[in-house]
């Protein structure tokens, strides 16, 4: 049995693998990026939310898109669909609440932009593509890079290193601890 | 009328009627505790006794304002603890540099067409904070620099305009820091990756900016009692301890008493700060705060630059770190020739100090209403005139 538990970054440690320049660069975007987030762990509470509450969320969404498609076709046809409406009715009575008003509806709708959460990256390109021929702008005030030669420490303890990982291309300052970086860091996470 | 200010950071808000003393601070997200099941909007943090393995739901994502769901929460909170007539006030609001236009009429919408606000001053956070030491000290020039929770901007003024050619950003901001210490802690000592909350306590106690990285540096590699940095931080445990601690100098042993769960923090207490000044030690090819500074000035007309290099103005929260002002004070030295004056100043109330320019700004009756964009003018008008008025490009 012992035999068959080997792990294959420790092999392809021995095998003596080196990093490409390419996945190195990867690499470091990737722990930049990591600084980016506002949790390391996963959002426990709403995943264990019990499967029935989870549903009516579910029955909640569906209502919703289902109120702004009536309410598109109403204004394009002049007549509801007898179908979308009965669907509407049946989710609702499954949710014991009444069928939501005009109001509500309109209420709805007007909050319906602020809901409309766009995410950064689709924002980013937005602006890009607005204020690309002005002068000054988000992307323009970004500073150039630094001009002072870069720094190395060390990635296990942080003191000045002298010596670079043969393999992954991060810095040591010793054997000892290039000794655990072997152990712990190295090759890890690069597939 | 009431004229209510929000400084609306990423991390904090910091809010208040202009007739307030001093700002009252709110964090700016949700929380949601692993034990408890509750989630926290704001405030309501405080009611929380378990801050292990926090979940945080922030409105706010590189600095940007994106998901306006929460941010609704936190401020229908703030109107409420305030008590004050919507349809009776008028808001001053700060936004990020270059805020993402999007943005901007979300945030206008949200004033003028859900909550029913008179009127709305949309404005940088600098922007405050220059106005406010422009007035205090009576000069015409300054660089204000903002170093917040995502990012840091650097910013000339002059008279209260800002200066567009020497605007900078440095995407480096506590946000960062502290998690590049959890990370740190997690490889070297203990996993803390969940902790974030319990880790930005540590950072705030224990990081500090050196003002001679060599030497601390040295000092750092020294064993025993001539090793001044190392110290011990006694991790809570929310049953008996809700707040962790840092040991003194002569308790910080390596050896936790009886129940303590402890961490030992030696050249991270500098070098995590050290950051800010030379973002290239994590492989952030940008400028540090100090290099931007003298860029950012070099950019600008020989004629003000003595002038802004004599104004140099420090504020946010890692304006709070220890040794901050001395160090770019330092380092700024080194950059410029000698025959420019150089002067540092940090403001008395880093996170507040832009609330207080706010206030500063709605007692100037003059200035204010020239400044406001009132509920008729926006519904005849739309978000044009917002544009008009507030955007710094004109």
């Amino acid at each position: 049995m012992s035999d068959n538990r080997e792990s294959a970054r420790l092999k392809n440690l021995e095998r003596g693998q080196i990093l490409d320049e390419v996945t190195r660069q990867r690499r470091q975007r990737k722990a930049l990026e990591a600084l980016e987030r506002d949790n390391f762990q996963d959002d426990i509470s709403s995943a264990n939310i019990s499967d029935s509450r989870l549903q009516i969320n579910k029955k909640f969404q569906q209502r919703f898109t289902i109120e702004i498609e009536n309410d598109t076709q109403t204004r394009e046809s002049g007549s509801a669909s007898n179908q979308t409406g009965q669907n509407a009715e049946i989710i609702n009575s499954f949710i014991n609440e009444p069928p939501s008003s005009g109001t509500k509806r309109k209420k709805l709708k007007t909050e319906s932009r602020l809901r409309f959460r766009k995410n950064f990256a689709s924002l980013l390109e937005e602006e890009y593509l607005n204020v690309r021929d002005k002068q000054y702008n988000y992307f323009s005030i970004s500073v150039p890079d630094t001009k002072f030669p870069k720094r190395k420490f060390c990635s296990v303890c942080g003191f000045y290193s002298n010596y670079t990982c043969v393999q992954c291309g991060s810095r040591y300052c010793s054997t000892k601890c290039l000794q655990t970086h072997k152990d712990t860091r190295c090759l890890k996470w690069t597939a | 009328m009431t004229k209510f200010i929000i400084d609306n950071g990423a991390y904090s808000a910091k809010w208040g009627c202009s007739t307030d003393e001093s700002p009252k601070l709110t964090p700016n997200y949700l929380t949601k505790s692993k034990n408890a099941r509750e989630t926290y909007v704001g405030s309501e943090l405080d009611e929380c006794k378990d801050f292990s393995g926090l979940f945080y739901q922030l409105p706010f994502q590189k600095g940007m304002l994106v998901n306006w769901d929460l941010e609704r929460q936190v401020w229908n909170q703030i109107f409420k603890k305030s008590a004050i007539d919507l349809a009776q006030t008028q808001l001053i609001v700060t936004e990020p540099i270059f805020n993402f236009s999007h943005t901007q009429e979300c945030l206008e919408e949200l004033v003028f067409e859900e909550l029913g606000l008179d009127g709305l001053i949309r404005i940088n956070a600098p922007n405050l904070t220059a106005y406010k030491y422009l007035k205090n000290n009576s000069k015409d020039f300054c660089l204000v620099v903002d170093s917040g929770y995502s990012f840091t901007h650097i910013a000339p003024f002059y008279r209260g305009n800002i200066i567009l050619e020497g605007i900078r950003r440095i995407n480096m901001g506590g946000k960062h820091l502290t998690n590049y210490l959890k990370e740190i802690i997690s490889y070297r000592q203990l996993m803390v990756m969940d902790e974030t909350y319990v880790i930005n306590q540590v950072k705030e106690e224990l990081c500090y900016v050196s003002t001679d990285f060599e030497l601390d540096m040295k000092i750092a590699k020294l064993k025993g009692k001539e090793n001044r940095i190392t110290r011990d931080y006694v991790l809570p445990d929310f049953a008996n301890l809700c707040k962790g601690f840092a040991k003194s100098q002569q308790e910080s042993t390596g050896i936790p008493l009886d129940s303590e769960q402890i961490i030992r923090l030696n050249n991270e207490r500098f070098s995590i700060p050290e950051l800010l000044f030379h973002p290239s030690d994590i492989g952030l090819n940008e400028m540090g705060i100090s290099e931007a500074i003298v860029h950012s000035v070099e950019s600008l007309s020989e004629e003000i630059r003595s002038d802004l290099y004599e104004n140099i103005v420090l504020m946010g929260g890692n304006a709070k770190f220890s040794g901050f002002n001395q160090r770019v004070f330092n380092d700024v030295r080194c950059l410029i020739p000698s025959k420019y004056k150089l002067n540092v100043s940090t403001e008395n109330d880093c996170l507040g100090c832009a609330w207080q320019g706010g206030k500063k700004l709605a007692e100037n009756e003059t200035e204010f209403n020239e400044l406001i964009v009132s509920r008729k003018t926006y519904e005849e008008f739309g978000h044009s005139i917002c544009k008009k008025k507030f955007d710094i490009i004109n």
